[in-house]
């Protein structure tokens, strides 16, 4: 295995008592596109700062590309960075904005040309050349600011929520954008966000962070399915989770005492009989019907309330636990479809559902 | 029903004559003046007798003038020149450090603000004459400077507060070192607020009569002139004198909110 672009080791960054990132550590891969996801106040943008160089570490050590970042200013490191509010240069054009770093770097006015012209077409805004920054939409805005940080070919693409300030149709066709930009680079980037399904879509590998810590890093797949605590499992995707009681494991599968019920689930950690637990099934696992067929784990309730979501159906079904449980049906709202106040049967399978110690 | 008698009635414009009463009566001396400045006769009442500019011909080519006027330029140039500098550095250290010097610096540098201007005279006069400093335009400037700087700061404030610092550190991400920052990005941005804020300084330093007075010993500026032909006699060419320094005020109004409408779109 190469060795990573990027090593974060150990790394600490203390505002007085209290510490914005603790004890982080995680290798990037060379051309992989890792999202730091977590609520606002989790550390990640913290932790992105350090890595331009805008803010000092406490403790631990940064080496991109094998070069130990401590006492390196941000103009002397291999990495650029797009801002979430784009922060163009509002005095300069297109052309001048993207052609900034390019100049600092005394290129040859041709090659600066090429540079320009190739980096536009890149974000699809050939002829924008002369526009001044006050002249271009939120996206355009964005775009360009991609474009200037990406001319200047980093070792690593840092974007702090670049997509924040978009408007909904507009950040879901910069996601799509920043995956195929991305792609043709195969340039490394770390991305900051706080919405989990625009890390879901951008990321080869999501690492999640709560109170400066690293709580989960891995594909979108295994921190959807395989969630290594309740709080990774309830800030990816949606989520019933519920409060469970460990009674056994036979045969890889463990039965759980939910209230009343007992539940067949899968355990991917080491637990004892007995422990306290959270139990997640997510939303679209679950079959709801008036009869369902045999399954591992079958539960009888009533429907307080259905929910058209457009290609899902939501129902929020009362079993008689601590909360009622959201079952999500993909198709079309119908005359058939049970409604509020019937008493349907609800099932699925234990492989589906996660017993999470925590 | 009396509500219906008054419709019928139409509205007399009180208010708008009421307001165009105040306005007439604010511009008349100022109109007056500009016609007596180019009134034929050498007497100051109407009815005026003919057109002339024989008055500024016999301004424009008195040695008095000229030196007064050029006295002006230096002293109002300089004055602004420096409270450029100083006032644009003391804008970004208090709008970028909040502390609590910053805190503290900002009401004693808006101190001179609520100073009397006859105050500040005095009190400069006796400064210059106890440090033994020969009383020069040099004296009066730093007089200018110390009124006009809380002016320069409030002004260049008012936009270097909304400055987003992100840009530098966008800057700097592309590989410009500190001193480069300052250059190609702040400064071109904040430029047209800080020549505006100059205008500004500009325009209360030329016709700064109360300081000046006070600290000028026997230089003369145009307003130091104008009191002073006040003094000896009525004479037509004050009227000469005082439209060209409205004008110049005038201009020098007109660039400043060019500049600050500059200042917006660009923002």
């Amino acid at each position: 295995m190469t060795s990573p672009i990027v090593s974060i080791k150990n790394l600490t960054k203390k505002f007085g008592p209290t510490s914005a990132v603790d004890n982080f550590s995680l290798d990037i891969p060379e051309g992989e596109l890792v999202t730091l996801l977590g609520p606002s106040g989790c550390g990640k943008t913290t932790l992105l700062r350090i890595l331009a160089g805008f803010a000092e570490a406490t403790e631990g050590t940064i080496e991109i590309g094998g070069q130990d970042m401590r006492g390196i200013p941000p103009h002397r490191r291999p990495v650029n960075m797009v801002f979430q509010k784009y922060a163009l240069f509002p005095h300069l054009d297109v052309y001048q904005n993207i052609s900034f770093g390019l100049k600092l770097k005394n290129l040859a006015p041709g090659a600066i040309d090429e540079k320009v012209t190739r980096a536009l077409e890149l974000v699809r805004l050939t002829g924008f050349e002369h526009r001044r920054a006050a002249q271009l939409s939120g996206g355009e805005a964005q775009r360009i600011a991609l474009a200037r940080a990406l001319v200047m070919e980093p070792k690593v693409l840092l974007l702090d929520e670049p997509l924040g300030a978009l408007d909904l149709k507009v950040r879901q066709q910069l996601e799509m954008e920043l995956r195929r930009i991305h792609f043709e680079l195969g340039m490394t980037f770390v991305y900051v966000t706080h919405d989990q399904s625009e890390a879901m879509m951008v990321s080869d590998r999501v690492a999640i962070m709560n109170h400066g810590h690293l709580i989960q890093v891995g594909t979108p797949q295994e921190v959807y399915y395989a969630p290594n605590c309740t709080f990774c499992a309830s800030f990816v995707g949606e989520s019933n989770i519920v409060h469970a009681r460990i009674v056994g494991t036979q045969a890889g599968v463990t039965e759980v005492r939910v209230g009343e019920a007992m539940v067949h689930a899968r355990l991917n950690q080491q637990a004892r009989d007995g422990q306290e637990a959270n139990l997640l099934i997510r939303p679209e696992v679950i079959t709801l019907g008036r009869t369902i067929g045999k399954q591992e784990n079958q539960l009888k309730g009533e429907i307080l309330d259905v929910t058209f979501l457009g290609s899902a159906v939501l129902f929020r079904v009362d079993v008689g636990w601590e909360r009622p449980v959201q079952v999500q049906q993909t198709g079309t709202e119908d005359p058939g479809t049970p409604r509020r106040g019937e008493v349907v049967a609800l099932g699925w399978s234990s492989s589906d559902t996660l017993v999470l110690l925590d | 029903m009396t509500g219906m008698q008054s419709l019928r009635w139409p509205r007399l414009p009180l208010f708008e004559i009421f307001v165009a009463g105040i306005f007439l009566f604010l511009f008349a001396p100022i109109i007056i003046i500009v016609l007596f400045s180019f009134n034929d006769s050498p007497r100051l009442s109407f009815p005026i007798t003919g057109f002339s500019i024989r008055w500024y011909a016999e301004v424009l080519t008195s040695p008095v003038f000229r030196t007064a006027v050029r006295n002006t330029m230096i002293v109002s140039s300089a004055t602004s020149f420096i409270a450029i500098v100083l006032g644009t550095l003391a804008s970004l250290g208090l709008t970028r450090h909040r502390s609590r010097l910053g805190n503290a610096v900002l009401p004693l540098l808006m101190l001179p603000v609520s100073l009397p201007a006859l105050f500040l005279g005095i009190a400069l006069l006796t400064y210059f004459s106890l440090l033994r400093m020969q009383l020069s335009l040099f004296t009066v400037t730093i007089g200018h400077l110390i009124y006009t700087l809380p002016y320069f700061v409030l002004v260049a404030n008012a936009r270097l507060e909304r400055f987003d610092t992100v840009v530098e550190e966008a800057a700097q991400d592309l590989g410009a070192t500190p001193w480069q920052v300052f250059w190609r990005v702040t400064l071109p941005i904040i430029a047209p607020s800080i020549i505006g804020a100059g205008v500004v300084v500009f325009a209360l330093s030329f016709d700064e009569f109360l300081i000046t007075f006070f600290v000028i010993g026997s230089e003369s500026t145009l307003p130091m002139l104008i009191w002073s032909m006040m003094r000896r006699t009525i004479d037509p060419s004050i009227n000469a004198i005082s439209t060209i320094l409205l004008f110049t005020s005038l201009l020098l109004v007109l660039i400043t909110s060019r500049f600050v409408r500059v200042t917006e779109i660009t923002l």
